[in-house]
């Protein structure tokens, strides 16, 4: 069971926003977050619903996964900033936000990489998993100081069309 | 016919970490407006989320009887031409 070093879309997630099985999706209104993660779960793209999902039963997203601060508490940090990029360049579609730091400072450890989930969602999945993203050095950790999730130049994800 | 290409996949991340960054009543007022400012963001998408679900929900219950109509249409016009056909075969 490792995190690996990939980061990958939840085919799950792009069928929903396909045929809206979970019809209140809505990326431009909700609020995902992004929660830490050690090297016990295994991320796989392929995952259903439930096992995508923050806390999803017998997932790799479970709480016991997880790594929490006070100051990133169980659950994760909202994304901020929030913007899909559509008109900036011809043939790409990109979806990014601001980096995601604590509320403030944070002692943790080993963190191996991130779950971006959609916490606004309640039904029929609750917190459905977007993406999940590896750390490019892992692992990360810190002490009694700042922690910040610094999104790729190119955004959390992105489509090449 | 040609074959589309393309690519599509989420991106690594990086952590930036300060080890042991000190923590003073004006940083801690920094983090504090940052909550405050995140607070009201997620506040305002979750009021657009609110306006854009009772717009959809308007726009589908039209958009369905519109379509509802038009099928009732086509059915019974469907209808009278197997009927006028039928009648002509005798």
């Amino acid at each position: 069971m490792a995190f690996g070093s990939a980061s990958k879309i939840f085919r799950n997630f792009l069928k929903d926003c396909h045929d809206r099985t979970t019809s209140a999706l809505d990326l431009d209104t909700d609020v995902p977050k992004i929660a830490l993660y050690g090297n016990s779960g295994t991320p796989d793209q392929n995952a259903t619903a439930v096992l995508s999902a923050y806390n999803g039963a017998a997932s790799a997203w479970v709480t016991a996964n997880e790594i929490t601060d006070t100051n990133w508490a169980a659950g994760g940090r909202a994304l901020t900033g929030i913007t899909t990029h559509f008109a900036d360049t011809a043939g790409i579609l990109w979806y990014d936000a601001s980096d995601t730091a604590g509320a403030g400072n944070v002692t943790v450890a080993n963190v191996y990489g991130v779950l971006c989930y959609d916490d606004t969602i309640t039904t029929p999945q609750a917190d459905i998993g977007m993406s999940y993203h590896a750390f490019t050095t892992q692992p990360a950790g810190v002490t009694a100081g700042t922690f910040t999730v610094v999104w790729d130049v190119n955004g959390i994800f992105r489509y090449t069309l | 016919m040609t074959t589309p290409a393309g690519a599509g996949d989420a991106l690594p991340v990086d952590a930036a970490t300060v080890e042991a960054a000190p923590e003073p009543l004006y940083v801690r007022v920094a983090y504090a407006d940052a909550e405050v400012a995140a607070a009201e963001e997620r506040l305002a998408r979750m009021q657009a989320k609110l306006d854009k679900a009772e717009r959809t929900a308007r726009d589908g219950v039209a958009t369905a009887k519109a379509g509802l109509k038009q099928a009732e249409g086509d059915l019974k016009a469907a209808r009278d031409h197997a009927a006028a056909l039928e009648r002509e075969a005798g």
